[in-house]
């Protein structure tokens, strides 16, 4: 679906250099994440890969086609929703599915069905300047799916959202996959990137880290141990074991048997402490 | 197609913001001032009011609607959507066109004016309306605020009216007429007074080019300036 | 204490931005523009038609002080629309400014250049026999004008578009200026309810107890009920 090898760009104004010698691939039917903190360059990638910004090196493939061999035509098949809402405020929620849906080729969505899945549908003939910024984003998102695109780019999909709706937006992304549609997101939230993405890259200062699905690093980058709390004779203790061969070890059997147990840990490492591991700096 | 709901869209906002309701009252205005005036001085006064106003709306309007696209970011949606840049324009354009021409005809049938060229006063209308949106969204292009803007426009409203003031005639004033502004008064003035049929041909065609050429001109500095954030 | 840091900082900030600066000069553009008219296109026109302007000049000094505080008016209506959009307006209403305080302070900015700009555009287009209190008289209406116009953009327009719609809309009020030249009793007495219609009678009958007692309370109503329509929605 998406190819990207030794891309580069710079900010002309700021001569900002925001990507450099970045290389990936995104799979059709994945969900693929870019992690890291803001002004890692998250945004300007998918913005190169969108077509909002020109004059950049490398290769970028899109569908089959060079970046900037594609005319409008790409829009036909690709759908977006940006890091902010961009709705006509004046509008209802409706009038705004309707307005935009028009100029695709695509059948769109029944608009009413799209409002009822993000819980819009009480709300669809209310201007947009009367919702919440909740509601605001989960009607620019459906607004982005409406038209049935092969691609879609989110940009931090659930950022400043509460967990019901942040939810709501995951399941949808989870039906999208469903339907073998190929998915670009970013984020800076381990959670979501951990739930949601087939693979993810760990992107720092304009460069890619690692790349891999999110269970391979936490098993690679993970302690293969157990840690155990217990009460024996009074006294509370603490003991790791190693996790090869656990069910011959019989210190550990015994203080199964024997003891009371309080707690029992796998110490895997998490999405976020294997990010402060290879790059040395926190999220967000 | 995509052009057409563009076009469709754009008119039900401008109903909805009161474009058409204000225009009601304006042509009110005007034609209680024209009712009072002597035949002599309406023969010049009315064609400049429906130059000075109606055909020029465009740019007064243009300014804060793209503004307010780009504020509330709808903008960028239309840009990663089939809808084409000049087809975003030309329907800024044609919508514009259509308040500008239904002012004026109001204006000049309720004015009672003896002798209008119906034709081409349509014809005068929309291509005065459709250089001066142009020129407005070329003028917007890297502006962020509605004063910013109208100040911007103040140049060239100088630019484009000061030479207006050659059809009063004087030697060489004929030269003026490669001015847009100054071709399209004429025109205009030409749809009330009466014109040559080639030289209204000729006045036409070559305002027809000058709005394509700014089409053309506006599409470019459009992409560069506000699609297009590299 | 507080107004005044404010208004240093609103004087910085125009200071700064360059296209504010020339804003504020806009209205002595148009002054300008209007004196090349009355100095050129009049004889012109007299030699042409034999049309005579003198008796009118009392409208014509009518109209420049209504253009140019209804533009500062304007301009500051647009300003105050920006900063409602850029959520500039709303860091300041919790400021120890207030909601009262921000806007106060806008319009009192722009009412002290309209005061400023009348005394110019009436020194510029001078009728001989206006007294010193009329002069002064006619500032200080230019400053209710100009408050006048700002606070219905501000407050009637919900956003840009709207805003220029409305500002299109209320250059219409300046007819009533001229409404005695037409002698339809129904738009005369339409008039009575309008500033503009005060400014002109103010410039043709300079003693007129009964049109200075009529200009100021019709101008104080205005700004009156707007500001009462203003603070009553918002709270
Ligand atoms: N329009 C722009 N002009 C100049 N520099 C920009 C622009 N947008 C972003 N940048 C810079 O590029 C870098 C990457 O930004 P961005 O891609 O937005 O990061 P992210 O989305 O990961 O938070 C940042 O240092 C930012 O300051
Ligand atoms: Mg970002």
């Amino acid at each position: 679906m998406i190819q990207v090898e030794n891309l580069n760009f710079t900010y002309k104004k700021t001569r900002k250099k925001a990507i450099q010698e970045m290389s990936f691939d995104v799979k059709e039917g994945e969900v693929f994440g870019f992690l890291g903190p803001s002004g890692a360059g998250k945004t300007t990638t998918q913005r190169l890969i969108i077509g909002l910004l020109r004059n950049y090196h490398g290769k970028i493939e899109v569908l089959g086609k060079e970046r900037n061999q594609w005319g409008k035509d790409y829009y036909e098949h690709i759908g977006v929703a940006f890091d902010f809402p961009n709705l006509y405020t004046k509008l209802t929620a409706k009038e705004n599915l309707q307005l935009i849906g028009a100029y695709y080729k695509n059948e769109c969505e029944d608009p009413d069905k799209l409002l009822e899945r993000v819980g819009l549908l009480p709300e669809k003939d209310v201007r947009v300047e009367n919702f919440s910024k909740g509601m605001k984003m989960r009607l620019n998102f459906v607004r982005s799916i409406m038209h049935n695109p092969r691609l879609m780019f989110f940009d931090e999909p659930t950022s400043g959202l509460d967990p019901m709706n942040a939810h709501i937006i995951k399941e949808i992304i989870l039906e999208q996959k469903k339907a073998n549609k190929t998915i670009f997101l970013t984020t800076h939230n381990m959670t979501v990137a951990e739930q949601l993405c087939d693979r993810v890259a760990f992107i720092v200062e304009g460069k890619i880290v690692v790349i891999g699905s999110p269970k391979d690093l936490m098993i690679e980058h993970g302690k293969r141990i157990v840690n155990v709390e217990f009460r024996m004779n009074g006294n509370n203790h603490a003991k790791n074991f190693d996790l090869q061969n656990l069910g011959e070890n019989l210190e550990f059997m015994n203080i199964l048997k024997s003891a009371e147990i309080k707690t029992i840990h796998s110490c895997e490492a998490t999405l976020e402490d294997i990010f402060i591991k290879l790059t040395g700096r926190n999220l967000v | 197609m995509r052009l057409l709901h563009a076009v469709m869209a754009d008119i039900r906002f401008q109903i909805k913001q009161g474009f058409y309701l204000v225009y009601v009252i304006i042509t009110a205005m005007y034609l209680i001032i024209m009712s009072f005036l002597p035949d002599d001085i309406l023969a010049v006064a009315l064609p400049l009011v429906v130059f000075s106003d109606p055909s020029v709306l465009g740019l007064f309007f243009i300014g804060g609607i793209i503004l307010m696209e780009k504020g509330q970011g709808v903008l960028m949606v239309l840009v990663v959507s089939p809808l084409r840049s000049w087809e975003y324009i030309l329907s800024k354009v044609i919508s514009l066109a259509i308040v500008s021409v239904l002012a004026a005809i109001a204006i000049t049938y309720f004015s009672y004016y003896p002798t209008v060229n119906w034709w081409l006063l349509l014809v005068s209308s929309i291509l005065t309306s459709g250089i001066f949106t142009l020129l407005g969204i070329m003028i917007n292009a890297g502006c962020n605020t509605v004063n910013q803007y109208m100040l911007k426009t103040i140049p060239y409203m100088l630019l484009f009216i000061l030479p207006c003031f050659a059809l009063l005639g004087f030697p060489y004033s004929e030269l003026f007429t490669i001015i847009p502004s100054v071709a399209a008064l004429k025109l205009m003035l030409g749809s009330f007074h009466g014109i040559l049929w080639y030289e209204a041909t000729a006045l036409a065609v070559y305002l027809l080019g000058i709005n394509l050429l700014l089409l053309k001109f506006t599409v470019r500095v459009f992409e560069n300036k506000i699609v297009y954030q590299d | 204490m507080i107004h005044l840091t404010l208004f240093k900082n609103d004087l910085k900030q125009i200071v700064r931005d360059p296209i504010m600066t020339l804003l504020l000069f806009a209205p002595l553009l148009l002054i300008v523009v209007f004196k090349l008219l009355e100095l050129f296109l009049v004889p012109y026109l007299a030699a042409k038609t034999g049309f005579d302007i003198t008796p009118y000049f009392p409208y014509v000094l009518s109209f420049v002080l209504l253009m140019n505080s209804g533009m500062l008016g304007i301009v500051t209506g647009f300003m105050m629309l920006d900063e409602r959009d850029g959520n500039i307006s709303q860091l300041l209403e919790v400021t120890p400014l207030g909601r009262n305080g921000y806007l106060a302070n806008r319009l009192i900015f722009a009412s002290i250049l309209a005061i400023i700009y009348g005394f110019i555009g009436i020194a510029v287009f001078k009728l001989p026999d206006l007294s010193f209190f009329t002069i002064v008289l006619l500032s200080v209406l230019s400053a209710f004008y100009t408050a006048i116009i700002g606070l219905l953009i501000f407050s009637g327009a919900e956003d840009k578009v709207k805003g220029l719609t409305f500002a299109k809309g209320l250059n219409t009020l300046v007819l009533f200026a001229f409404a005695d030249l037409f002698a339809l009793p129904w738009l005369t007495f339409l008039s009575w309810f309008f500033p503009p219609y005060w400014v002109t009678m103010i410039i043709k009958t300079p003693d007129s107890l009964i049109a200075i007692c009529f200009a100021i309370v019709i101008h104080v109503a205005w700004l009156g009920i707007l500001i009462f329509r203003y603070s009553r929605r918002e709270s």
